[in-house]
């Protein structure tokens, strides 16, 4: 038995060592990468169309970066941006142009609709390329949000000419070749996807020549595997638990890190359907939530309280406004008074019992938590929530179509907070739109965003802030939950130099490097 | 005629129908309140057998959780009863087209396993307690309309049956006379040795998420609720299942007991099927 | 022995009928309209309007009998209708996740053979011993545990404290261990019962004090006679439990996250997904048909002197 056991962990030794080539990173993510196309959504993962393309410029906290045009400048009126395309090569070997550039921008202006949540898209008026390298690009009107909006992980990224299939990438492109620091070398379905360097980056070039991506869809094997050694870091969001963030960050082994917080996590309630649209029963709910204890014990703390739909650090954000405190008795009494009685554990009016849809992403642990704390709270103020939880694409059609009283929603984090989220408010495909259509002001919302998207006069803008978000505030619509944090648990035997990208779905693994500890 | 094993476990049943009846008295909390910052408590005086996952007694949702399981089976068995008598009173006094026709269905439905069965009609009437029910006393209804038909066939023969049936006596009134009683004891016995089985019925389908729906305390919500706690806290899993295995274990046990006592024979159903 | 075979199979053809009758009516004597839960599993939102129209996309608007009669011509050729939920085909749904379901429950039955019978002898031969005491509590304790908690406790002791076997979800044969024994427990416990009651009913019985007395040695009274005739009702009851073993794999298969027909049917029953339903009953009355064929087929081998007639 013991010479087994000898034998076994000879044979354990052996393997792992072999198994982690040192020029191979290993972590690990719910789903294949997808077919990786610059210009498409699901089943095109976000961490991959980053890793393989590269957009125009790079979005930081301090400003916009040079990235594929290596500088830019815009004219007086703002209303055409001139990019210097650099001197850069597609991971084929081909060189990247303005043509290229071109040959993008209509690919996703050809699917206009598909890109509304995107405000830039219906403010480009041409494009077109100057010479080799200067690409033109005219607006209809000056639009603030422009290179922020241009730096996003989809859908203005670069695709090589030779990855077209025909001009409209949306109907499949042929493969997945950019110039970003890495390039796909493998894929195999429900196992991995396998990303290797391309020595054609015209950056810092990545110092692992792999990086293996498994697939894992449950989130307990996800985290054995890093303890075991099979991945040596895992990141992103809902990758893991806050529960096991907490626990491994004790780990001598293992480093843990914490961005700022970045998104915003709450509840959107729907103004315009049925029992939602009585704002008593939305005030009440936000009453009868102690939401300071689902931070501190649900979220454990490492999650920061929100107490509006944009954290009061972003610019222009900062309203005075306090927000709804926990007060079981007041949310009580606003339904008392609004002719909802209690008959037994529930209320009921005209016969109607106080019964509310609350959706949420069944595989998403913290949610589900959040939403069991909500309706526990919500039953001692007579009020029935039915928690339902969705597979991820029937939840985002939800969202999409209106069709609920009350679900989980999330603001993008940067660049899109707050500029591009307030954009999307506006577009009828989007949760916040629904939730927010059934108030009277609904118009005077959109026209608010129309017109501080396009000013560049700052106390404009910062009034119509203000008024956007205290109606939003006053009628209760949202319930802001926290203020959300990106984690990673990083294996300090293997890698080291990580850093968060700028971007929620960045992953920056072209700086880290193997650790020899 | 003494069986102090069969008092004590009627004793036991008692306790636990007390318990649910008077479980306001019994516990100072409601099965709902939450208190966040008391998550996962351990055992203490305040809390008996400590906290859930939101922070609420695990003792007091174990009494009201009590309720449930007890109202659900007690309904049950009422509709048992009262449906079966009627349509094997109906199959047996009638005979003929109706008899064939209540006894064919009777077949096909005993093809069916009674938690495929449940499953179908849940899927029918919709998800909730309610429904639950009326799926898993649907379920049981053949066999035990069978049974009913059997007692009536044996009895309608019998003596002072034929007597009264001369003497122009209602057929409603030779059922409730002379057919009741004989049913409301045999039948009576079989179920209660049904009704643990039942009761693992329910649990089962709130389990699924297709009986009893979460906040309300129930023991199978209770365990698909501690489920994803498993690794740090497996008591909380613990307690609702041994309450299940102890009812269903109380009234297995009486079950078998009263059988034995009363020589009731389990498969007579059989019998008259063939 | 062929010939009621034959007729056997032949009658697999009005019982499906007879079951898809009731399965297609009763489901359209719900609450739910079938219009209204195809809306909600698209997640459009249910106006007059769409409900008109949904009517007519899915038929419901003709007379109750053409419906049937539509219904059945695809079901004949396997085709169920597409799923409300996925909308992908019902039946190509079903069957993708069958073998698995269909796995678990004959490996469980295989367990619940294994332990049940030679227990259930073990305890009648040595009745009133130690080891008979300990059949009787296994026995008792099997049926009143909740299977699906038993399975969690299994989870806590061999997954997550021992660590010597996986938890949840299918990562090879070894994923099938927990599974079948949560899903075997309560069959065995019953079978050993029935088991060990027959048997003793055997030996003791008149038939073997005879042949006992003809001087007939012991081995052959056990071997031929008893074990023989004590099958009958043990082989009577396997059969039920094939069905409940189904049904208790979708509780086992929603419990370890296997890729059986349990969860799918589980978010169909609470979609109102009726097409996939349908697919559902009708596929299990055909298997149940099948195995209480074999079952009456290993009766009347165990016990000739049953007419084939007797118990059709």
């Amino acid at each position: 038995m013991k010479q087994l056991f000898i034998v076994l962990s000879i044979f354990l030794l052996f393997s792992t060592s072999y198994a982690h080539d040192e020029a191979t990173l290993t972590i690990a993510w719910p789903i294949n990468a997808g077919p990786i196309n610059p210009h498409l959504y699901n089943p095109n993962q976000m961490y991959a169309q980053t890793m393989v393309y590269d957009s125009l410029v790079r979005y930081t906290p301090n400003g916009m970066e040079p990235s594929l045009a290596e500088s830019w400048s815009v004219s007086d009126d703002g209303l055409t941006y001139t990019f210097k395309i650099r001197n850069a090569k597609f991971s084929d070997g081909t060189n990247v142009s303005a043509e290229a550039v071109v040959m993008n921008f209509n690919a996703v202006m050809q699917n206009k609709e598909r890109h509304g949540w995107i405000a830039l898209v219906s403010m480009i008026e041409s494009f077109y390329a100057e010479d080799n390298n200067t690409f033109i690009l005219k607006l209809k009107k000056p639009y603030n949000l422009t290179l922020q909006e241009l730096s996003v992980a989809r859908p203005f990224r670069i695709l090589s000419p030779s990855g077209f299939l025909s001009e409209d990438t949306s109907k499949g492109i042929k493969a997945p070749i950019g110039s970003g620091p890495w390039k796909l070398k493998e894929t195999k379905l429900g196992e991995y996807d396998i990303f290797e360097r391309n020595d054609y980056y015209w950056g810092q070039k990545p110092k692992y020549k792999y990086v293996k991506v498994l697939v894992l869809p449950d989130a307990n094997s996800r985290i054995i595997a890093l303890e075991t050694g099979k991945v040596d870091m895992l990141l992103g969001e809902g990758v893991f638990t806050l529960e096991n963030y907490v626990r491994l960050s004790k780990d001598k082994n293992i480093a843990a890190y914490k961005s700022e917080p970045r998104i915003t996590n709450m509840i959107a309630m729907n103004t315009s359907k049925d029992i939602m649209k009585d704002e008593s029963v939305r005030k009440a709910i936000l009453l009868a939530v102690n939401k300071e204890h689902i931070v501190k014990y649900i979220l454990l703390n490492e999650e920061t309280y929100a107490g509006h739909i944009f954290n009061p650090s972003l610019k222009y954000c900062n309203i005075n406004e306090k927000p709804y405190e926990y007060n079981l008795a007041k949310a009580n009494e606003i339904l008392d008074k609004a002719g909802w009685k209690k008959h037994g554990l529930y209320r009921k009016k005209d016969g109607k019992l106080l019964s509310i849809n609350l959706h949420y992403i069944g595989i998403d642990p913290k949610q589900k938590a959040t939403a069991e704390a909500v309706q526990a709270y919500l039953v001692q103020a007579g009020i029935k929530l039915n928690i339902i939880a969705e597979e991820s694409t029937i939840f985002y059609s939800i969202q999409a179509n209106g069709f609920f009283d009350m679900i989980f929603n999330k603001t993008w984090g940067p660049p899109f907070d707050s500029g591009t989220f307030l954009g999307s408010m506006r577009k009828p495909a989007h949760a916040d739109f629904r939730a927010q259509s059934g108030l009277a002001e609904k118009k005077q919302i959109d026209s608010a965003i129309d017109e501080l998207l396009i000013s560049d006069n700052e106390t404009f803008i910062q009034e119509k802030y203000n008024y956007i978000l205290n109606i939003l505030h006053k009628r209760a619509v949202y319930m802001p939950i926290s203020y959300e944090h990106d984690f990673a648990l990083v294996r300090k035997d293997r890698v080291k130099n990580f850093q968060f990208g700028n971007m929620v779905t960045e992953f920056m693994l072209h700086t880290l490097e193997p650790s020899y500890d | 005629m003494k069986d102090k094993k069969l008092i004590f476990l009627f004793i036991m049943l008692g306790v636990i129908i007390l318990s649910a009846i008077f479980a306001p008295l019994i516990t100072p909390y409601s099965p709902y309140d939450i208190d966040l910052s008391n998550r996962f408590a351990s055992i203490s005086s305040s809390h008996i057998l400590g906290t859930d996952h939101l922070g609420r007694d695990v003792f007091t949702r174990l009494i009201y959780g009590s309720r449930m399981s007890l109202i659900s089976v007690l309904a049950i068995m009422v509709i048992i009863l009262v449906l079966s008598l009627i349509i094997g009173s109906a199959a047996g006094f009638q005979g003929g087209k109706l008899d064939n026709v209540l006894m064919r269905i009777s077949d096909v439905m005993l093809t069916f396993p009674t938690f495929i069965l449940a499953l179908f009609f849940i899927g029918v009437l919709g998800v909730g307690l309610i429904n639950v029910i009326i799926a898993i006393a649907f379920t049981h209804l053949a066999w035990y309309s069978r049974i009913v038909r059997s007692i009536v066939l044996e009895t309608k023969e019998k003596n002072y049956v034929l007597a009264s049936k001369c003497m122009g006596t209602p057929k409603l009134k030779i059922v409730i006379k002379h057919i009741m009683p004989q049913v409301l004891s045999q039948v009576g016995i079989l179920a209660t040795l049904d009704l643990g089985h039942m009761m693992l019925h329910v649990a089962g389908l709130s389990f699924l998420g297709l009986g009893v729906q979460a906040p309300v305390a129930e023991w199978g919500v209770m365990i698909n609720d501690a489920a994803p706690f498993i690794r740090q806290h497996p008591e909380l899993m613990i307690y609702p299942g041994l309450c299940i295995f102890i009812t269903v274990a109380i009234f297995n046990s009486i079950g078998e007991r009263l059988k034995d006592r009363y020589k009731i024979k389990e498969d007579r159903s059989k019998e008259s099927a063939v | 022995m062929i010939s009621f075979i034959i007729k056997r199979v032949l009658l697999i053809i009005p019982i499906m009928f007879v079951v898809s009758f009731l399965v297609f009516t009763i489901l359209r004597l719900g609450p739910v309209d079938p219009a209204q839960a195809y809306l909600l599993n698209s997640r459009i939102p249910p106006t007059e309007e769409a409900l008109k129209v949904t009517r007519a996309e899915l038929g419901l608007d003709k007379p109750f009998f053409t419906q049937y009669a539509i219904w059945l011509k695809g079901a004949v050729t396997l085709d169920f209708g597409l799923s409300y939920m996925t909308k992908r085909d019902a039946f190509g749904d079903l069957i993708y996740y069958f073998p698995t379901t269909l796995k678990i429950t004959f490996l469980a039955m295989i367990m619940v053979i294994i332990v049940s019978i030679p227990l259930g002898i073990l305890g009648a031969v040595k009745k009133d011993s130690i080891a008979d005491k300990i059949v009787k509590l296994f026995s008792f304790i099997g049926v009143s545990t909740p299977s699906f908690w038993f399975g969690f406790l299994l989870i806590y002791l061999f997954a997550l404290k021992l660590n010597i076997l996986p938890p949840f979800g299918f990562e090879g044969v070894s994923s099938y261990i927990l599974p079948i024994l949560t899903l075997g427990l309560m069959s065995s416990a019953i079978n050993m019962r029935i088991t060990r009651t027959s048997f003793l009913e055997h030996i003791t019985s008149r038939s073997t004090k005879y042949l006992k007395i003809q001087g007939v040695s012991n081995n052959t009274i056990m071997g031929k006679y008893v074990l023989k005739n004590s099958m009958i009702p043990v082989v009577t009851s396997l059969g039920m439990h094939f069905g409940e073993l189904i049904g208790g794999a979708v509780v086992v298969e929603v419990l370890f996250a296997l890729p059986g027909v349990g969860r799918y049917v589980v978010s169909s029953i609470i979609n109102h997904d009726y097409p996939v339903i349908q697919c559902f009953m009708i596929l299990m009355t055909a298997v149940f048909i099948i195995v209480n064929l074999i079952i009456d087929i290993i009766y009347v081998y165990l016990n000739p002197k049953i007419k084939y007639g007797s118990i059709i």
